[in-house]
């Protein structure tokens, strides 16, 4: 569900995320979140095969694009995004998240 | 993939009209015909969402309600009991222990299956 | 097994839905086409009848239900709102009002008056079957449009905040779900509030810290969006506002850049919004809406509508709590005894004489009148909720007499002490009454005399200093002073030779048993009226007046303190004894020779700059023994507009003074107001100087008859 790696050259993490992302496994998203977000310094999503998706995912992902720029840190999408994903951003009014002044939208760009 | 309902209620009537509706709109549905069924039920299988009777021999809808919750399987799982509207009181017993919704009795195939979108989607 | 449930909080809900539903009924007599008017009414019986089943009010509900199956009807346009369904559903609201009082005491509710109800209410269906039938009222069946009957209606413009608690995942909701329900409704424009998500380590990803705001266009109406809810009304805080429609077209007009900018690239161009969005953040940043979200929120709002005196609304209903007013009194008490310790410290500071305990004592004192007034400022009610019930009552008595009356209301924001407003209903349900009654004439009358047939009262408050006035004005016939006299010799309470001015004639309309109507009505009593009106406001340590001219009107003026519980007062002695008087009737202080009494010669009066002005002896009017000192002191204050003095030993100083109130047993007691604890542990009685004046003219009467 969850796979992530490592360019150790670039710092470049990426997180692979597919399947289910609800409620359920939210935690474990959490979690797998985290240890990517500790291990590299820009990381790097690719969210090209999720499947079902709920509030708390863009919560997660959200509260950690958010954190990332707060320690100098960058999160980005690599990619497009799955149908399902790019649904739930936009049923959830959170196209716009974080797209203010000091902080780039996470989901700018791949909403087109 | 076709998404599983469980339909709770010692009375086969309604327990073979919810049945019915549900398959009709192409959910695969479990029966159970008490609390205690039913609880054994989510256990051994995965339920997307549950729909529930409250006044039940072997452990009422709410004792039902309570048990799912503290199951890790079931503590997001929409619930929805069925209730009659002298049972107001119940009603909200059943909030108190996790329902997610409510069906009033009696109610036509229509009305269950808007309940079902609107809870599960 | 049955748990027994408090239904204290569904009768507190439905009572005030049910003055509510007053004002509303009321308001939609005046414009029966506000739709807004009418849905609120609808919503009003909707929660009544829901909660009602709910908390086992079965009756309510069931008669409920009646009332809003008729109401829906005028909803969705298929009857029209007419006088007499506006007269029903009054009644109807009355006996639902009934049916609660029956609940609590047990007592029999009139099952005639609710059957003529309903039975009158479902002549009013188009098609004369009974109302009701196999509706499940609280099923979320009704979220389809209902059914337009009327002319296609122009859309509606709703803004929707939804804040789930944050629990919400654990009933197995989905909000994402809720919100594309309210898609299936009409256009939507969604923004999300995530300002509670915190940072990613604090994150716990079991809890919803998303909020929405839901700008929703649709011909549907507000019900239908509270159905979308209906499974979650306890788990989320819900506002649905309909925003106002020629606010919208203005607003649009207005800002047709903005709206453009964002309509056409708001949604499609990210990169190109942000830099649209730009100076209006930063504008509405600099008007105190800080969080990028509420900016957005707010631009989406200005870009559907916008509406400032909405939102600062909201903010103000949102941010107040609710307390059972026996706390606030026991706050009130528990500051009393504060302001009295303080008043202790203060003199024990002084007297030891240490210079950092008075520094503390100071800076208590300071805190101590901060916290009473703010405590006091709770307390404060505005008087339109009281003014609002006196619409109906105008309205049923000039119907019932066959007048036409119109009220006027001002000054409603104007604030009062809890205690003050629970008090004075009943008076001014007198004072109403009697202008409807005896002032305001018939409209046949009024026309002969050329005046507007339909007559006008008004009700207004006004603050004045500590006091509020509260102004009872009708232009009705007046007060006749020749016949007022006339009555007054009749009744025995003047004699015939007595000389009274016009004013004093008018104030026989206060004594105990007068009444001047010819024919006694069932509206405004008999004749126990305005003596006992005279007495509540008293009661209230405030004080009436009357005013009037023959054939123009009649002006009732109370005016009152604007609390009861603490009041500025002016501490003096006699002998050993300590009295208070308020504060606010102090004129000046003189002094008093033996010299000047002399020159009185033995009558109660001072010379003041050329005023002479009586007096009443503190010492001699209690009996206390001792002697006088050699300057004694004069009080001078205002008593119903007179100016008299009360002679004192010595005059103490300013004393903020908690009223105790004195048991009746207690001698001279109604010339008390109270008692209050000294700051040295003593007691000081407060004068009520406008009863001890009166008292002491009524013996010097007396005396002067006897002689």
């Amino acid at each position: 569900m969850f796979h992530f790696n490592m360019d150790a050259a670039r710092s470049v993490g990426v997180l692979s995320l597919n399947g289910d992302l609800t409620i359920r496994n939210a935690a474990e998203l959490k979690e797998a979140m985290s240890q990517a977000m500790d291990q590299s310094k820009q990381l790097e999503l690719n969210l090209t095969e999720v499947e079902r998706v709920d509030l708390t995912t863009l919560q997660i992902l959200c509260s950690a694009h958010r954190t990332l720029l707060k320690n100098g840190k960058t999160l980005t999408i690599a990619g497009t995004l799955s149908p399902a994903l790019r649904d739930a951003v936009q049923q959830a009014g959170f196209v716009q998240c974080g797209g203010d002044k000091e902080t780039s939208g996470l989901w700018k760009g791949v909403m087109n | 993939m076709a998404k599983t309902i469980m339909t709770v209620d010692d009375s086969s009537s309604v327990r073979q009209m919810v049945g019915m509706t549900l398959k009709g709109a192409g959910f695969t549905v479990v029966e159970a015909v008490d609390g205690a069924d039913g609880l054994a039920k989510a256990k051994a299988s995965a339920l997307d969402m549950i729909i529930t009777d409250l006044n039940m021999p072997n452990m009422d809808g709410i004792a039902l309600i309570t048990a799912l919750r503290a199951l890790p399987n079931y503590k997001f799982t929409p619930i929805v009991m069925l209730t009659t509207e002298s049972q107001a009181t119940r009603k909200q017993e059943g909030k108190t222990a996790g329902a997610t919704g409510w069906i009033v009795k009696p109610f036509k195939p229509e009305q269950l299956l808007e309940v079902v979108k609107k809870v599960l989607g | 097994m049955n748990v027994e449930i408090d239904t204290s909080a569904f009768t507190e809900e439905a009572y005030e839905l049910l003055s509510e539903l007053e004002d509303s009924l009321l308001e939609l007599e005046a414009s029966p086409q506000d739709q807004d008017l009418i849905s609120r009414v609808f919503r009003a019986m909707h929660t009544i009848k829901g909660s009602g089943a709910m908390f086992g009010f079965d009756a309510v509900a069931e008669f409920t239900h009646e009332v809003e199956t008729v109401f829906d009807m005028a909803r969705n346009g298929t009857i029209p709102v007419t006088k007499q369904l506006i007269d029903l559903t009054l009644a109807a609201r009355d006996h639902i009002r009934s049916l609660l009082d029956a609940a609590a005491s047990g007592d029999a509710v009139d099952q005639a008056n609710a059957n003529r109800i309903i039975s009158g209410l479902r002549s009013l269906s188009p098609d004369k079957k009974p109302a009701g039938g196999s509706t499940t009222p609280a099923a979320p069946t009704g979220s389809k449009a209902p059914a337009q009957t009327a002319a296609a209606k122009e859309p509606n413009i709703f803004r929707i905040r939804f804040t789930p608690n944050q629990d919400i995942f654990g009933t197995g909701t989905n909000p994402l779900l809720l919100l594309n329900e309210l898609r299936e409704l009409g256009e939507c424009r969604i923004v999300a509030h995530t300002e509670k998500l915190p940072d990613f380590d604090d994150l716990d990803p079991e809890v919803c810290y998303t909020g929405w705001e839901i700008f929703l266009t649709s011909e549907i109406g507000e019900n239908a969006i509270r159905d979308v809810f209906i499974f979650v009304e306890d788990e989320c805080e819900l506002n649905i506002r309909l925003l106002d429609r020629d606010q919208v077209i203005r607003d649009r007009e207005e800002s047709k850049k903005l709206g453009q900018i964002l309509l056409e690239r708001g949604d499609v161009n990210a990169s190109e919004l942000e830099r649209a969005l730009m100076p209006l953040g930063d504008r509405l940043v600099q008007a105190g809406v800080v969080s990028p979200d509420k900016v957005r929120a707010a631009l989406t709002e200005q870009q559907v509508i916008q509406e400032k005196h909405d939102k600062k609304k909201t903010a103000e209903t949102a941010t107040s709590v609710r307390v059972p007013s026996d706390k606030l009194d026991s706050l009130v008490d528990l500051v009393g005894e504060l302001v009295t310790m303080q008043a202790r410290l203060n003199q024990t500071a002084g007297t030891i004489g240490d210079h950092t305990l008075q520094l503390i004592a100071e800076e208590v004192e300071r805190l101590t009148a901060e916290l009473r007034d703010n405590t006091m400022s709770i307390r404060m009610l505005t008087i339109d909720t009281t003014f609002n019930k006196f619409k109906r009552l105008v309205r049923d008595l000039s119907t019932e007499l066959g007048k036409e009356i119109e009220l006027i209301t001002s000054g409603g924001e104007t604030e009062l002490d809890k205690t003050v407003i629970d008090q004075l209903n009943d008076p001014l349900v007198h004072i109403i009454r009697n202008s409807i009654d005896h002032g305001v004439e018939g409209p046949d009358v009024r026309r002969a005399r050329g005046k507007n047939p339909v007559g006008k009262i008004t009700l207004a408050a006004i603050h004045s200093g500590a006091n509020v006035l509260i102004r009872v004005e009708d232009d009705g016939a007046g007060l006749d002073a020749n016949k007022l006299r006339a009555k007054g010799i009749e009744k025995g309470l003047i004699s015939a030779d007595d000389e009274l001015s016009e004013k004093e004639a008018f104030q026989l309309i206060f004594a105990a048993g007068f009444s001047t109507a010819a024919k006694i009505t069932n509206v405004s009593g008999r004749g126990v009226g305005m003596d006992v009106v005279r007495r509540s406001i008293e009661g209230l340590r405030g004080s009436i007046d009357v005013n009037s001219t023959l054939g123009k009107g009649t002006t009732i003026t109370l005016k009152l303190p604007l609390t009861l519980a603490i009041i500025e007062g002016l501490l003096v002695m006699v002998e050993n004894e300590y009295f208070v008087l308020p504060l606010a009737a102090v004129e000046e202080c003189v002094e008093l020779s033996r010299d000047d009494v002399k020159k009185a010669h033995g009558r109660h009066v001072i010379n003041v700059r050329g005023d002479i002005i009586p007096y009443i002896r503190i010492r001699d009017r209690f009996e206390i023994e001792g002697n006088a000192p050699e300057i004694e002191q004069i009080v001078i204050s205002e008593v119903d507009e007179k100016r008299i003095g009360f002679v004192v030993d010595k005059v103490v100083g300013q004393h903020q003074t908690v009223i105790k109130t004195l048991g009746k047993n207690f001698q001279h007691s109604e010339e008390f107001s109270g008692a209050t604890i000294l700051g040295n542990g003593g007691v000081a009685l407060i004068l009520d100087l406008t009863k001890m004046v009166r008292y002491v003219e009524e013996e010097e009467l007396h005396e002067l008859e006897v002689q």
